[in-house]
C-alpha cells in the first residue's frame, strides 16, 4: 500500500510539475527536491544527482540551447525559456530517480499478477543480457588489431543475435517451467 | 533519441497516456488468449530481446553509425501486437530504471515507436511481399522508422502553436512544424537505412535458426 500511495503523490507532483512556467515556482521545487535527497537516507545521492543531469542534458543542449543562441543572433534574449525548460526538466528527472529508488514499482503494479510478474522477469534479466551484451563487445575488441572493419562488425551482430535469440527461447521455455512448478497457473 | 520530461504538455501527454494504456491492455490480452500460460514468458523473452537489439549499434558508409530499435525485426517475427507490448515494457523500464526518455513522455515514445512503428513494419512488410525477402525488409523497416519520426516530429511541433505565454514564448518545445518535421526525418533517413541493414541480416539469420530448431 505504501508503494502505491508514494506513487501516486509521486504523479501528482510530476503532473504540477510539468504545468509549471514560473521560474520562481520551479526553482523552489528543484530546491525542495535536492533538500529531500540531501536529508534522504537515500545511498549514492550523487549518484542519482548526475543521472538526472545527463538525463535531459544532451536534448536540452540540442533543443533549447540552440532556441536560445538562435535568440541571442535575432536580437532576443530567451534566458527565461532557457531556465524555466531546463529547470523543469532536471526536476521531473531528479523527481523520478528519487521517486523510483523510494518506491518499489513492482508493488505499484501487483494490482495484475501478469503485469507484475512480466516486469520483475524482464527487469532481473536486464541487467544478466547487458553484462553479457558487454562481455560480447570487449571479446571483439580484445581479439582485434586495430579499428574493427564493417565486415567483421556484421558477422559479430549476426552471432550476436543468433546467441540471444536462442539464449531467449531458452529462457522463455525455462521460466515456463519454473512458474508452472510453482503453482503460478494454479 | 527518446523526449526527455518538461517538453510535452500535459494536454498532449495526459489523453496520450489513456490511448497507450488501452492499446497495451487490449495487446496484452490478446496475446494471453493466444499464447495462454506461455504469454508471459514469451513476451519477457521477446522484450529482453528487443532490449538486445536496441543496443546494437549499425555502422554505416562514412564512418556513421547509428542504434537501432528493433522493432520492425520483432513485427515481422513475433507479429506487431508482441512488438508493440515488448518494447513498450522496455521504453518503461529504461525510464523508470536507467532515466532514458521521460516518463511523461513515455506513452508518446510507446505509441509513436511501438504501435506505429510496428504496424507499419508488419503491413508494409506483407503488402511487399511479391518482392525480394530482403528489399521487403530495408524497405518496411524505412518506412516504420520515417512514420515514428514524423509521428513525433508533429506532436512535438504543434507544441509552439497550442501553447505558449502571452508574450508569445513558448512553454514547452520551441520550434514549429516547419523546423521539426526536416530536423527529425532527415537524419532519419540515415537510421532507417541502417534500421533496414540490421533488420535484413537479423531477421535472415533469426528465420534460418527457427528452422534449425523446428
Amino acid at each position: 500500500m505504501k508503494d502505491k500511495v508514494l506513487f501516486s503523490f509521486y504523479l501528482l507532483f510530476i503532473f504540477l510539475l510539468s504545468f509549471g512556467s514560473s521560474l520562481k515556482m520551479l526553482a523552489i521545487s528543484t530546491s525542495l527536491l535536492l533538500l529531500a535527497l540531501l536529508v534522504s537516507p537515500l545511498e549514492k545521492k550523487i549518484d542519482i544527482l548526475r543521472k538526472a543531469f545527463y538525463a535531459c542534458l544532451l536534448f536540452n543542449l540540442l533543443v533549447s540551447f540552440t532556441y536560445f543562441l538562435i535568440g541571442l543572433l535575432s536580437g532576443q534574449n530567451r534566458w527565461e525559456y532557457l531556465v524555466m525548460i531546463s529547470l523543469r526538466s532536471f526536476s521531473i528527472a531528479l523527481a523520478t530517480f528519487i521517486a523510483f529508488r523510494l518506491i518499489n514499482i513492482y508493488k505499484v503494479f501487483d494490482f495484475s499478477k501478469s503485469v507484475s510478474f512480466l516486469m520483475i522477469i524482464v527487469s532481473s534479466h536486464i541487467f544478466t543480457y547487458l553484462k553479457l551484451f558487454e562481455e560480447f563487445k570487449n571479446a571483439l575488441k580484445s581479439r582485434t588489431i586495430g579499428r574493427i572493419g564493417s565486415n567483421v562488425k556484421m558477422v559479430f551482430i549476426s552471432r550476436l543475435l543468433e546467441f540471444f535469440f536462442e539464449k531467449s527461447i531458452r529462457t522463455s521455455e525455462e521460466l515456463y517451467q519454473a512458474m508452472k512448478s510453482r503453482g503460478f497457473y494454479d | 533519441m527518446h523526449i526527455p520530461d518538461g517538453f510535452v504538455a500535459p494536454q498532449i501527454y495526459l489523453p496520450a497516456y489513456i490511448l497507450d494504456i488501452s492499446l497495451l491492455a487490449y495487446s496484452i490480452r490478446r496475446i494471453k488468449r493466444s499464447l495462454n500460460e506461455r504469454a508471459i514468458p514469451y513476451l519477457s523473452s521477446v522484450s529482453l530481446l528487443s532490449f538486445v537489439i536496441s543496443s546494437i549499434t549499425i555502422p554505416l558508409p562514412g564512418g556513421t553509425s547509428v542504434h537501432g530499435t528493433g522493432i520492425p525485426i520483432l513485427s515481422i517475427l513475433f507479429g506487431p501486437w508482441v512488438a508493440f507490448v515488448s518494447y513498450s515494457l522496455i521504453l518503461f523500464l529504461q525510464a523508470v530504471l536507467f532515466g532514458e526518455g521521460g516518463i511523461t513522455t513515455f506513452p508518446i515514445n510507446s505509441i509513436s515507436m511501438g504501435f506505429v512503428g510496428s504496424f507499419a513494419a508488419f503491413f508494409t512488410y506483407k503488402a511487399l511481399s511479391i518482392f525480394k525477402e530482403e528489399v521487403s525488409i530495408v524497405i518496411s523497416s524505412f518506412v516504420s522508422i520515417m512514420l515514428s519520426a514524423l509521428l513525433i516530429a508533429t506532436i512535438l511541433g504543434i507544441h509552439p502553436y497550442l501553447f505558449k505565454k502571452a508574450d508569445g514564448s513558448p512553454l514547452y518545445f520551441p520550434f514549429g512544424l516547419y523546423i521539426t518535421i526536416p530536423a527529425m526525418l532527415v537524419p532519419h533517413i540515415f537510421v532507417g537505412l541502417g534500421e533496414g541493414l540490421l533488420s535484413s541480416i537479423a531477421i535472415k539469420v533469426l528465420k534460418r535458426r527457427l528452422k534449425v530448431e523446428g
